[in-house]
């Protein structure tokens, strides 16, 4: 394999693609002729590009040349319109404005140059590399980051090493072959990705309320941390019989309605604390069956919670299947693992059946995707999360 | 007393707790999840012939760049890939994907003989192991290569988002050159992405804020070939093109295409008035819209052709209404402070775009049709002249940075993802055409 | 798009671009002197001599003593009392030389939106149109068009540019009976 490996870094790409070429012929005769293999593959329906015309090609692949000379500007031959509707009085005479004329409003009439001196004349010269990026603002706020999750997270240390499953990749480097250690992704210890908590974009950067807002967030968010986090304090009540399970590390769990979140300064916190206090209030998870080993405990249900939420990405969603609640079921194995196939859509409402598909794909993605080597939940109460059922409702998180 | 009740509740929860207790589920909910991208993972296409290998890398790379560029999708790099893609349909070793978390797989191959083309893809959903969809195939000329590569890019985007794409269309634009005091604007288009940049006009003519017809055949501009504002319609293939709508006496300017493309509704400003028309393609007739001693212009149709959206200064300030599409009574609809302009329906129907002014800051906003839940998406020095995706979930525009030269810009419907379109030179009002058949 | 296509538009585009490099701005007509057509009318050039601006009669006056232009408030079209001044001075010349006609061109700054500063730019032409015509000038005489935001006499994205640009220019064009 060492040898292998040492040869195709010698190859050039045109070698290797031969050489990929050849190998794929040589083992696709040997393995699909001889077995001829029943067909895996679905018939692929053909669809036929359409075709641009003829002088529409030619001026795809002449693209500057002089365009096609406006074929004698024909002398105004244009069709004289009739125009007695036109000059005709007002053929709607209820035309009224809605609101008398001349009003003042006019709040900020004169809008104010920005204060620095002007840049240096605009070149007139074509411009024929892409600038950069967008404007960076000139201000140290909050930039937009691509994620946006329950909690904020700060932009990891640079020792941390970035999630590969979160972070944005690295230049693609195509010469460069596979590191072994992605293998493992697991094992490295990873800080989540750069969150924020909600969608900024240059608008709202720009609201000094938001601004300062924004700008809080970083000092009041947690340091990176592995995963799954730890549950927030829970807050729900336990039934009375519940020989109440130690662990919550968390203050008083008072009143349900009230549950004790993280001090959460700003509004932004505020609604998410909200949001988090009504999820957890709703969860039925909380209130199920009491006593004995076999009952989780809050926090144990909140910790898988947690673990699963942070995988629901619902950024891929069209604004339709934003629109779904979808209940999917499955079976965990022992090892706290969900079970091959067993992942299916017990309900869903709020949508047309493509939308609940899109839906249900990203409920599974999220169950899949963050289990890990297991969902770290007690052994000994296997019986109480064997069978799942989890609601994903993306009402709080609908972009508009 | 105090003990009856405890027993009681002993009891009551003995009871609960053996009998329905194992046969009940452990029930959840989630109402907060995250907004990242998905990682995908575009191996170079498998050539199914050797004509085929000169294809397969860029074909590769046109479908990770309209992915990527979304916002809503990142690229697992090649270099970071496991397993290679050697058949198209050898079965898919989903761990070695898994493994570097990769959750969608696209996989394709291509095939070429003389100029004519065929190209395959799956998409695989790795997390599940399972297809998404069927697999498809487009078969065409090689000259329309990227165009294959756009199909295969809209596919995989409508299956995994549930939208459809917009990545097969074209982008009619203003292409600037010489001093700003004397700017030389030709109308051009290009693809989606940028590619394929074609000049339409030559530059004699001052020409400004095009629109192309819901057929994607035809565009429509204000030119000033005759020393006066005036509206040329063209059309796209053969390059005919002709003046249409004159009003003697007047200025017109600011067409835009009703959406089954049979009519145009234009602004005619004489006398210090600017009043908007509806013209009949076919006949020539007009007729009338507004009748205000004020500024109607910029105007839109709803896409069910039945309302106008437009700006008018008739309150005092530049503001956005709607009135019926044959003229009638205009209800205002902004009343935040600052300026409404160029509002613009959605091909969906549900938003309107517009640009506003306030404070010395211009912005690119969306609102509803009634006017509420206004949002605002971008800010600068100078953001103007919104135009919608196909799809209804980007918005592209006009930016001039402080003293720069003007750019065009996109950002989707949420406010994220802001970014320039790369153009060979300064470039505006673009006019985004619909998904190519 | 291969390299080669890609070259090869490149300096198609640099090629068109250095074609069509419009007349360098900056002489005192500014904006003024791009005219009506500005030479869009194939063929159709209109010459005339500016003569000497010491000539009351020559156009070189009109625009140099007189003043050629007059300047708006951000998004009106009101005239000011200067404005007033310079169009009865431009009436007097007007009246004194009945052989030239005008075209009065109306133009925005560009802290506008193009559409609405082309109807802007008309009524800032119109404005100035009703003043002259109140003034005894013929309306046959006069004819006007809105640039809108496009041809900016200075190009600076400062308030004192946007103050000059905020602008109707009136052209006299050549002979009357040319």
């Amino acid at each position: 394999m060492g040898v292998a490996r040492d040869l195709w870094g010698r190859m050039n790409t045109g070698q290797r693609v031969s050489g990929v070429a050849h190998i794929g012929l040589i083992v696709w005769v040997m393995v699909f002729d001889l077995f001829q293999v029943p067909d895996s593959a679905p018939r692929v329906p053909v669809t036929d590009v359409s075709l641009i015309s003829a002088e529409e090609f030619a001026a795809l692949t002449s693209p500057g040349s002089a365009p096609p000379p406006p074929p004698d500007p024909p002398p105004e031959p244009e069709p004289q319109p009739d125009l007695a509707p036109a000059t005709e009085p007002e053929p709607e005479p209820e035309i009224r404005a809605p609101e008398p004329v001349q009003p003042e409003p006019q709040a900020a009439p004169q809008p104010e140059p920005e204060p620095e001196p002007a840049p240096a004349a605009p070149s007139t010269g074509v411009v024929f590399s892409p600038l950069p990026a967008p404007g960076a603002s000139v201000r140290p706020r909050p930039r937009p980051v691509d994620r946006v999750a329950p909690t904020p997270t700060e932009a990891p240390p640079d020792t941390a090493e970035v999630d590969i499953a979160a972070a944005p990749p690295a230049e693609p480097e195509p010469e460069v072959e596979a590191e072994p250690e992605i293998d493992l992704p697991e094992q490295v210890e990873t800080a989540p990705p750069e969150a924020t908590t909600e969608i900024v974009t240059e608008a709202t950067e720009t609201d000094d309320s938001a601004t300062e807002r924004a700008a809080m967030a970083p000092e009041i968010s947690q340091r990176p941390r592995t995963r799954p986090e730890r549950p927030s304090p829970p807050a729900e009540t336990e039934l009375a019989a519940a020989p109440a399970p130690e662990p919550a590390p968390a203050p008083t769990p008072e009143p349900a309605t009230a549950p004790e979140s993280p001090p959460a300064p700003g509004a932004a916190e505020d609604a998410i604390a909200q949001a988090l206090a009504e999820a957890l209030a709703d969860s039925p998870a909380t209130s199920p069956q009491p006593g004995t080993s076999s009952t989780l405990s809050a926090s144990e249900a909140d910790s898988l919670r947690l673990a699963i939420q942070q995988c629901w990405n619902v950024g891929v969603l069209s604004s339709d299947a934003q629109q779904v609640t979808v209940t999917v079921g499955f079976s965990m194995t022992p090892s706290a693992r969900h079970e091959q196939g067993s992942i299916r859509i017990v309900s869903a409402s709020g949508g047309s059946e493509p939308a609940v598909q899109q839906a249900f794909d990203a409920a599974r993605r999220a169950i899949i995707r963050c289990e890990g080597d297991g969902y770290g939940l007690p052994p000994e109460k296997y019986e109480a999360w064997r069978d799942i059922e989890i609601t994903f409702n993306p009402e709080g998180m609908r972009l508009r | 007393m105090t003990r009856l009740f405890l027993l009681l509740s002993v009891l009551l929860a003995f009871v609960a707790a053996h009998t329905p207790a194992m046969a009940q589920p452990l029930r959840l909910q989630i109402t907060e999840g995250v907004i990242e991208p998905m990682p995908f993972a575009m191996p170079a296409f498998v050539p199914e012939n050797s004509a085929g290998s000169q294809y397969s890398d860029a074909l590769a790379r046109v479908v990770a760049a309209n992915l990527t560029n979304t916002g809503l999708f990142r690229e697992v790099p090649r270099s970071a890939h496991i397993a290679r893609v050697t058949s198209f349909d050898a079965s898919v070793s989903f761990s070695d994907w898994r493994a570097i978390n990769v959750q969608a797989l696209i996989t394709g191959a291509v095939e070429v003989s003389g100029n004519r083309m065929t190209v395959k893809f799956r998409l695989f959903d790795v997390l599940s192991g399972q297809q998404m969809g069927q697999g498809m195939q487009f078969a065409g000329s090689t000259d329309n290569w990227r165009r294959m590569a756009h199909k295969v890019s809209d596919s995989v985007y409508s299956r995994i988002t549930g939208e459809t794409g917009y990545f097969d269309s074209r982008v009619v634009f203003i292409s600037e050159s010489g001093p700003r005091g004397n700017r030389t604007k030709r109308l051009a288009i290009m693809d989606q992405d940028g590619e394929n940049v074609q000049m339409l006009t030559d530059g004699r003519s001052l020409v400004i804020a095009p629109r192309v017809s819901p057929a994607g055949d035809q565009a429509v501009y204000t030119t000033y070939e005759t020393g006066s504002p005036r509206i040329a319609l063209t059309n796209l293939a053969s390059g005919q093109r002709q003046l249409v709508g004159n009003i003697p006496g007047a200025m017109t300017f600011s067409p835009r295409f009703s959406p089954d493309g049979r009519s145009l509704v234009f602004s005619a400003a004489r006398g210090g008035n600017t009043d908007l028309y509806r013209l009949d393609l076919g006949s020539g007739q007009m007729l009338q819209l507004t009748a205000l001693p004020s500024i109607a212009t910029s105007p839109s149709f709803s896409p069910d052709g039945r309302f106008i959206t437009f700006e008018s200064d008739r309150s005092g300030t530049s503001q956005i209404y709607v009135m019926p599409a044959g003229g009638g009574e205009a209800r205002r609809i902004s009343f935040g402070s600052g300026r409404y302009s160029t509002p613009v329906w959605s091909p969906r129907g549900d938003l309107i775009a517009f640009t506003k002014s306030h404070a010395g800051r211009f912005h690119i906003g969306v609102m509803r049709t009634d006017g509420s839940e206004e949002r605002l998406l971008t800010a600068s020095f100078l953001d103007e002249g919104p135009t919608w995706a196909p799809n209804g979930r980007v918005i592209m525009f006009t930016r001039e940075a402080q003293g720069g030269d003007p750019a065009l810009f996109s950002v989707d419907i949420s406010g994220r993802n802001l970014r320039r379109i790369p153009t060979p030179g300064p470039a505006s009002d673009p006019a985004w055409g619909p998904l190519r058949p | 798009m291969s390299l080669t296509s890609k070259s090869l538009l490149l300096v198609a585009a640099l090629a068109l671009a250095a074609c069509n490099n419009p007349r360098p701005g900056g002489d005192f007509g500014g904006g003024g002197a791009d005219g009506f057509g500005g030479g869009f009318n194939d063929g159709n050039i209109q010459t005339g001599m500016l003569g000497d601006p010491n000539d009351p009669n020559s156009i070189a006056h009109f625009q140099q003593r007189i003043g050629d232009r007059v300047f708006f408030t951000t998004d009106s079209s009101s005239l000011s009392e200067e404005g007033r001044a310079t169009l009865n001075a431009q009436a007097r010349w007007l009246t004194a030389n009945p052989q030239f006609a005008i075209v009065i061109e109306g133009h925005a700054d560009e802290r506008g939106t193009r559409e609405y500063n082309v109807s802007l730019g008309e009524r800032r032409a119109n404005a100035t149109m009703q003043y002259l015509i109140s003034q005894g000038i013929s309306a046959n005489r006069m004819r006007t068009v809105s640039y809108g935001k496009e041809r900016p006499v200075e190009a600076c994205p400062e308030q004192r540019c946007w103050d000059v640009n905020r602008r109707a220019v009136t052209v006299v064009s050549g002979g009357r009976t040319s």
